[in-house]
């Protein structure tokens, strides 16, 4: 086995932007994503492969009116509306022009819409409501590595945040090895409960996962990262398909995520507070995940806290996923420069409207440790 | 090449785990339907029907699931779990794995033709010579107030020209009764074989709701050669399912789950395995899950 390691690193940042941060000498803002968000601050070089982006709105393709100071920009707004450039500032840039989403290559990672959740209602849009990672390079595992992996649940809806327990989504976590059984593959599994958590921790701003924009917050005390939503090094080691404990590659991990129930009582909520239709509830952002290799590799964490499900599953998510021609590599102090091109604010009865956009953008791909 | 070395060839590339090719290769789905037991029982497909009965070797590369009809919510099949289990080793763990870990292929079709329609490549050509044709039979699995179309479509080329070829049969369903499409709609009637490639089957709205999506689960499909391969039928289940649930062919595009093994194995005559089912909560009990796990039979 080489000496050489490959481990999934994610470089992920978010922005919200008024228009009416515009002013008439500058018709277009360019707004520039917070450059250590996208900074290699380790030893090793990290190679990214592909491109995500993703909006935390509540909402896939219209934009309701919600009586109060701005109005929230949908999904198909902001990739109508917005362009991106990135470049590694003083070595290279990827393109002459900005990009536009529309207009960038994408490949097919959504899964069917369901046709209704167990109680027949609309919610959760997605057919396995699953989100997969297969890495382009596999990562080798010794015989008594570890994975870590830790979810945290996000609060969409004001007025869940007082729903019993019954109702907590669960979710299933599975690490996908190669080896280990016939038709050469094998999975460790663990289902456990996803709890709602302070979302007080988050990047994103409280409302651009809430209709109402008085939204007080999660339950108090709730870790970002509960006990009880951990794949931990024990139960992954009770797991391990091969015999006397030898090594084996990790192909990838994958999250299922049943929130069914949840959705239907929050469809419930939204309703009660007079928010009306709410479109794919939940389906955009359910949790967030953090994972770490122990007893060797590099130990750190995969990516900075905080990051949603679907930006950091490239092969299976919800998120608007681009593989770049070619791999761009980080050396270590390296950074990228992302920048995203902001529309000028609507004129309604000749003032303008504020009118907000709230964007993701994820780089995933791997970093060499050298052994 | 001697018999002696062909003998050679084909012990050498069972040994590899790999059937390597045959005279003629046709597809095998081995399928399922098995009911949820309350209380988070384990329930376990039907004896003899993941088994490789034939005389020649099936290598397997996908499993496809669907909750069956007539439960109503697709999505209830978040709350299945399932292992495969063969000579007493587990696959893809001795835990139980939900389904939605198992599907690991983008295979969703656009929208409303995607809930209509399954779509199937097959992992190697088939081969209708001159003149054969295939049986294709088609059922409903409700009677339906005013009818349903059924479509079975095949895509290939010709050998001989590289020509595309495509051979397409409807029928109108009103009952639950099976009917064979015209065998002449799939009649390869030129002077050259043709190598199909895909398989595709479309099941329309119910009459009365004209112009609405139609439902693939509402289809239940079987083929088989005439003339030529083996004349036997392509989708083996139990005896009391006869035809296969064409949601199960959405192997390349439907609304059907689908795992792709990390490499294909080797179902040898007479090997078996077997599928352990739970609900994880009592929304699920009593709900049919169809599975089906897809290969190709090589014939010597």
């Amino acid at each position: 086995m080489s000496n050489t390691v490959h481990e999934p690193r994610v470089l992920w940042s978010s922005v919200e932007y008024s228009t009416l941060e515009t002013t008439t000498r500058r018709p277009r803002t360019r707004v520039v994503f917070r450059e250590r968000d996208f900074l290699n601050g380790e030893h090793y070089p990290i190679t990214l492969r592909h491109l995500l982006i993703d909006a935390p709105a509540l909402f896939d393709t219209f934009t309701p009116f919600v009586p109060g100071p701005y109005t929230r920009q949908s999904r198909a707004a902001w990739l109508a509306n917005v362009e991106l450039s990135f470049r590694v500032r003083g070595v290279s840039n990827f393109s002459r022009f900005n990009i536009s989403p529309r207009g960038v290559g994408e490949v097919p990672t959504d899964e069917p819409r369901g046709n209704g959740g167990a109680l027949g209602v609309q919610t959760s849009a997605r057919l396995f409501n699953a989100y997969r990672w297969t890495f382009t390079k596999p990562m080798n595992l010794p015989s008594d590595a570890v994975v870590d992996f830790e979810l945290g649940g996000l609060l969409a809806i004001d007025g869940t945040q007082n729903l019993p327990v019954d109702y907590f989504p669960t979710a299933t976590l599975a690490l996908h090895q190669k080896g280990g059984g016939f038709a050469n593959g094998s999975a460790r599994t663990q289902r456990v409960p996803l709890i709602p958590t302070d979302q007080q921790r988050l990047d994103f701003p409280v409302d651009a996962y809430s209709i109402a924009n008085n939204y007080l917050g999660g339950p108090a005390g709730i870790p970002a990262f509960p006990p009880q939503s951990r794949f931990n090094a024990r139960v992954f080691q009770s797991q391990n398909p091969n015999g006397a404990g030898s090594a084996s590659v990790m192909k990838g991990f994958s999250v299922a995520i049943d929130q069914q129930l949840w959705d239907a009582e929050a469809a419930l909520a939204a309703s009660v507070i007079g928010q009306g239709a709410i479109g794919s509830v939940g389906a955009i952002l359910p949790a967030r995940a953090r994972v770490a290799r122990g007893n060797g590799g590099s130990g750190a964490y995969w990516w900075r806290d905080g990051a949603p499900l679907s930006l950091v599953c490239p092969t299976m998510t919800t998120a608007h996923v681009y593989p770049l021609p070619a791999p761009i590599t980080l050396e270590p102090g390296q950074a990228l420069e992302v920048v995203a091109t902001m529309p000028q604010p609507t004129i309604f009865e000749a003032e303008p409207l504020d009118t907000r956009y709230a964007l993701a953008v994820s780089f995933a791909g791997e970093a060499r440790i050298y052994g | 090449m001697t018999q002696h070395q062909r003998e050679i060839d084909y012990l050498v590339s069972l040994a590899q785990q790999s059937p390597g090719r045959g005279i003629v290769e046709e597809p095998r789905v081995y399928y399922d339907a098995i009911r949820i037991l309350p209380g988070q029982q384990i329930a376990r497909s039907a004896e003899g029907v993941f088994s490789n009965g034939e005389a020649f070797p099936v290598g397997l590369t996908h499993l496809t699931a669907a909750i069956q009809l007539p439960e109503d919510s697709a999505q209830l099949i978040q709350r299945v779990a399932m292992r495969l289990v063969m000579d007493g080793s587990y696959y893809q763990s001795a835990e139980f794995l939900t389904l939605p870990n198992w599907h690991d292929v983008q295979a969703t079709g656009a929208a409303v033709l995607g809930e209509s329609s399954a779509s199937y490549t097959f992992d190697r050509p088939l081969i209708v010579s001159s003149r054969n044709s295939l049986a294709v039979t088609a059922r409903l699995e409700n009677i339906p107030s005013a009818f349903r179309d059924v479509e079975v479509a095949f895509k290939g080329t010709g050998l001989l020209s590289n020509k595309p070829y495509l051979l397409s049969g409807r029928v109108r369903l009103t009952n639950v009764l099976a009917a064979t499409i015209n065998p002449d709609f799939f009649r390869n009637g030129g002077a050259e074989p043709i190598a199909l490639t895909d398989m595709t089957v479309f099941c329309s709205a119910d009459g009365e709701l004209d112009g609405g999506p139609g439902d693939i689960r509402e289809c239940r499909v079987q083929v088989r050669s005439i003339i030529d391969g083996t004349q036997a039928v392509f989708f083996q289940g139990p005896t009391v399912l006869p035809d296969m649930p064409a949601v199960l062919l959405g192997k390349t595009t439907g609304t059907c789950l689908v795992h792709r093994f990390n490499a294909p194995f080797d179902m040898l005559p007479g090997r078996s395995f077997y599928l352990e089912v739970i609900g994880l909560d009592s929304t699920v009990d009593d709900v049919f899950l169809a599975v089906g796990a897809h290969g190709t039979i090589f014939v010597e």
